[in-house]
């Protein structure tokens, strides 16, 4: 998934939060996968149920015995994988940034949920623009990048 | 119930949020927004925070 996003008439000050910002939301998606899969963690006919298929889909044949073993591989793995990546570019004082969300995340998030509907792209973008708005005012633009064949969604 | 550090600068937030996703990883579970204060507390307080930022030139 492609987001473009512009905000215009930014104050020197408001970049340098914009790009922290950025950092941020980078952070926090993986962080939010995380808390997710220590849910199942704390649910335990989840974990039994997670044990379960893993043992029974295992192909190397080692017998997994606790969820903590998991998880803490799953931390491991998830800290060094880029769920998302930003480009920006200024013009004066406007900034454009162009989000690349690895789509990989929402489904992550959909497959830990266990099938309870929870965050979509569209919930996304909705986030997105709240955040925006409420940092750094109304005159923003947000944009869905389709893939090469199709029209670009101006939100 | 934890609660999110909307106040704080994003440079903070950002800094904070990284910590957490660190020390998680490293630990193998969730750390909580006060657990993470207390932590980053600690270490300042501590030797290598004291004598972090300083220069190694007289």
């Amino acid at each position: 998934m492609k987001v473009k996003v512009t905000i215009h008439d930014l104050k020197p000050y408001q970049k340098e939060f914009l790009f922290a910002d950025l950092e941020y939301l980078k952070a926090e998606m993986k962080f939010e996968i995380f808390e997710n899969l220590e849910k199942i963690k704390n649910n335990r006919m989840l974990s039994l149920k997670l044990l379960k298929v893993i043992n029974e889909h295992n192909p190397f044949g080692v017998r997994v015995n606790s969820i903590d073993e998991i998880l803490k591989t799953s931390f491991e793995i998830l800290k060094n994988i880029n769920i998302i990546e930003f480009e920006t570019k200024e013009n004066k004082n406007d900034v454009m940034f162009l989000l690349l969300i690895n789509d990989a995340y929402f489904e992550v998030i959909k497959q830990v949920s266990f099938g309870i509907p929870t965050y979509t792209k569209s919930d996304f973008i909705r986030k997105l623009k709240k955040n925006i708005k409420k940092t750094y005012g109304n005159d923003f633009k947000i944009e869905e990048i389709k893939d090469e064949n199709q029209k670009s969604n101006c939100l | 119930m934890d609660k999110k550090p909307t106040q704080l600068y994003p440079q903070t937030k950002k800094r904070l949020i990284q910590f957490k996703l660190e020390k998680s990883a490293e630990i193998g579970h969730v750390i909580s927004e006060s657990e993470a204060i207390d932590m980053l507390l600690d270490y300042y307080y501590s030797e290598g925070g004291k004598n972090e930022g300083k220069s190694n030139n007289p």
